[in-house]
């Protein structure tokens, strides 16, 4: 008899036989990542054409809360750490093949910009706001002029952001469900329609421009459910593992929760909803909002589970 | 010693080592096919927002080109079947699970509407124009008055088309350049740019040339961002896919994709549209062709590709 030593990552704790290394705090990181990135990236974006003063809650009244919402995202990045006091780490090299150190990176800068852009906007959400210190006054008043290269700098920070949220999980080749090329695109629209659902939230009743947003929001749900038929499909016509992997939604144990939470309740509903706004009937906007971000929520978390229980 | 038979798809002839069963007739024909799907689906989106008089080229003009243009691909598909006269055995079943059966039906459906799109607009276009019959006449003018109801029916049906050209090569498992799930969205991306490209190069108002650069810019913008997914996901994926993707990254794609379909295709064109926009002098029809020869380009070399990416070696 010939006996063989065999080495393998599986052996470690919490690998197998399903991966079990991710609860909530990842996916409650990604959602809230993809979030801000779409708040960023609407207001940015309007900022360069010059259209701010058109739509002012998208540009200047939303982003007020991006900071506050990517703190929240990295302290939750941060609990999901085993070893906490080590973060610093991962800021002592740069991986490009690594998603994880884009991302590291691209928060250690975003994070700065996100705070300035939110400080040059703040009076448009907070009127009465007043700074502790008389000496930040003039200084974000001298920001502003710096107001288009900012700008510049969180659209392509930001779509960096948005896009490694979803390649964070799509780079693991080990994880059927994770390792799909639509992943990234999947999680920049998902992210740029809970962005369009916080704006509606803020939107005045009647506005212009609710009604824009509603439209773009429409747009983004119908982008983002042909992304997820293409990301179906790509499993479906891919080798076994994935075969195997999508059945998980198809019929396995995470059909009730994807169909109903992700398709019917985050997706289909809240799109029906804004056609009957389109159409001037009167929904209350808290409504389709809500669904279409517990609906983004869900979509990560969802993901999230079924690509550690997914296996070759 | 056992001796062992095995029969495998792979002892057919033109599979191994490679696959060389589709020559210049399919990427012409998913290239048509993208830019009828691109064509279609903006004349249909202005129909809905009743833009007709605003955006003419878009809505009428454009369009009489899609019968025969789609006339031209059809006629390359049939040029490629072995089995030329047996084409209609596609027409006696539909299978769902097979992206051929929804082209063939797609196109089937989509072929009748295009000569009545463009029929419908004909007179708009060459108000001299004489169809000899009064009852076509009279048939089209009926036919005006749902022609939401055919703009909504040719908005999903284009997208469908624009997909399918993708879907029908990433269907395929045996070829791992094929195999993603980022294709059909790319294709279609492509597609839609090509059409926008060509609208921009015949219209004759300032207005819908700039509307036209600007949404080809935002789709260029997007075909790049597809790109890079899609390499990004070979890269991460097993490895067969991480040595189709050397094709590209080395291999012998190397200079005909970098340098036809992203640089020649993509950058160049959308820097000239982005200096159009800016009120620099440079004919719109430049930028357009060089979109239309990406496009064509890119098709070609992702079904030579595919057929030159294999899973053993």
């Amino acid at each position: 008899m010939i006996e063989q030593i065999i080495i393998s990552g599986k052996q470690n704790e919490g690998i197998d036989p399903v991966l079990s290394i991710w609860p909530w705090e990842v996916p409650a990181d990604l959602f809230l990542a993809g979030l801000v990135a779409g708040l960023l990236i609407i207001s940015s974006f309007l900022t360069l054409i010059g259209k701010r003063h058109d739509y002012p809650i998208a540009a200047k009244q939303a982003p007020v809360f991006a900071p506050l919402l990517l703190v929240v995202a990295l302290f939750f990045l941060f609990l999901d750490l085993s070893h906490k006091l080590y973060f610093w780490q991962l800021y002592t090299n740069i991986r490009w093949t690594s998603p994880m150190s884009w991302g590291a990176w691209t928060y250690l800068f975003l994070t700065p910009l996100a705070f300035i852009w939110s400080a040059i906007h703040i009076k448009t959400a907070f009127p009465n706001w007043v700074w502790p210190f008389e000496w930040i006054e003039p200084f974000i008043e001298s920001m502003k002029k710096y107001r288009m290269a900012f700008a510049w700098a969180i659209l392509g920070l930001s779509l960096t952001l948005g896009m490694y949220t979803g390649i964070l999980l799509s780079a693991f080749n080990a994880r059927p469900i994770w390792n799909s090329a639509i992943l990234g695109p999947l999680f920049l629209t998902s992210g740029l329609t809970s962005a369009t659902a916080f704006i509606l939230l803020n939107c005045p009743k009647g506005s212009n421009e609710k009604q824009l947003f509603s439209t773009i929001s429409l747009i983004s749900l119908g982008v983002q459910t042909f992304l997820m038929i293409h990301l179906v499909m790509g499993y479906l016509s891919s080798d076994l593992a994935q075969v195997r992997a999508a059945d998980l939604f198809l019929g396995g144990e995470f059909t009730t929760s994807f169909w109903i939470v992700i398709v019917a309740l985050g997706t289909l509903i809240p799109a029906y909803l804004h056609v009957l706004y389109l159409r001037n009937i009167k929904v209350p906007v808290i409504i389709p909002s809500t669904l279409i971000l517990i609906g983004g929520f869900f979509l990560r978390y969802i993901l999230v589970e079924a690509g550690q229980i997914s296996h070759w | 010693m056992i001796e062992e038979v095995i029969v495998s798809g792979r002892s057919n002839p033109e599979i191994d080592p490679y696959l060389h069963v589709w020559g210049w007739e399919i990427p012409f024909y998913l290239f048509i096919g993208g830019l009828v799907a691109g064509i279609l689906f903006f004349s249909a989106l202005y129909t809905i927002r009743e833009k007709e008089d605003e955006f003419p080229t878009a809505v009428k003009l454009a369009p009489m080109a899609t019968p025969i243009l789609l006339g031209l691909g059809l006629f390359s598909l049939l040029l490629d079947l072995s089995h030329k006269l047996f084409f209609w055995q596609l027409y006696t079943n539909i299978r769902w699970e097979s992206p051929m059966s929804w082209g063939a039906w797609t196109l089937m459906i989509i072929y009748p509407l295009t000569i009545i799109w463009s029929a419908m607009w004909l007179k708009d276009i060459f108000p001299k124009w004489d169809w000899k019959f009064q009852w076509i006449d009279d048939g089209l003018d009926k036919i005006k008055k749902y022609k939401k109801m055919i703009a909504w029916a040719l908005l999903v049906l284009s997208i469908v088309l624009g997909m399918y050209t993708g879907i029908l090569l990433s269907a395929f498992n045996a070829r791992p350049f094929w195999n993603t799930a980022i294709l059909g969205p790319l294709f279609l991306t492509s597609g839609l740019s090509a059409g926008a490209a060509l609208i921009m190069m015949l219209s004759k108002t300032a207005k819908e040339k700039q509307l036209f650069a600007r949404i080809d810019l935002m789709l260029i913008g997007t075909e790049l961002f597809l790109i890079i997914h899609l390499f990004m996901g070979f890269l991460a994926g097993t490895n067969v896919h991480i040595e189709a993707a050397k094709l590209f990254l080395g291999g012998e794609f190397t200079n005909s994709f970098w340098i036809f379909v992203v640089f020649g295709g993509l950058i160049f064109p959308a820097l000239l549209e982005f200096l159009e926009l800016q009120k620099v002098k440079i004919p719109h029809y430049i930028s357009a062709i060089l979109v239309l020869f990406g496009s064509l380009a890119l098709r070609f070399i992702v079904v030579d590709a595919g057929q030159a990416s294999r899973w053993l070696y």
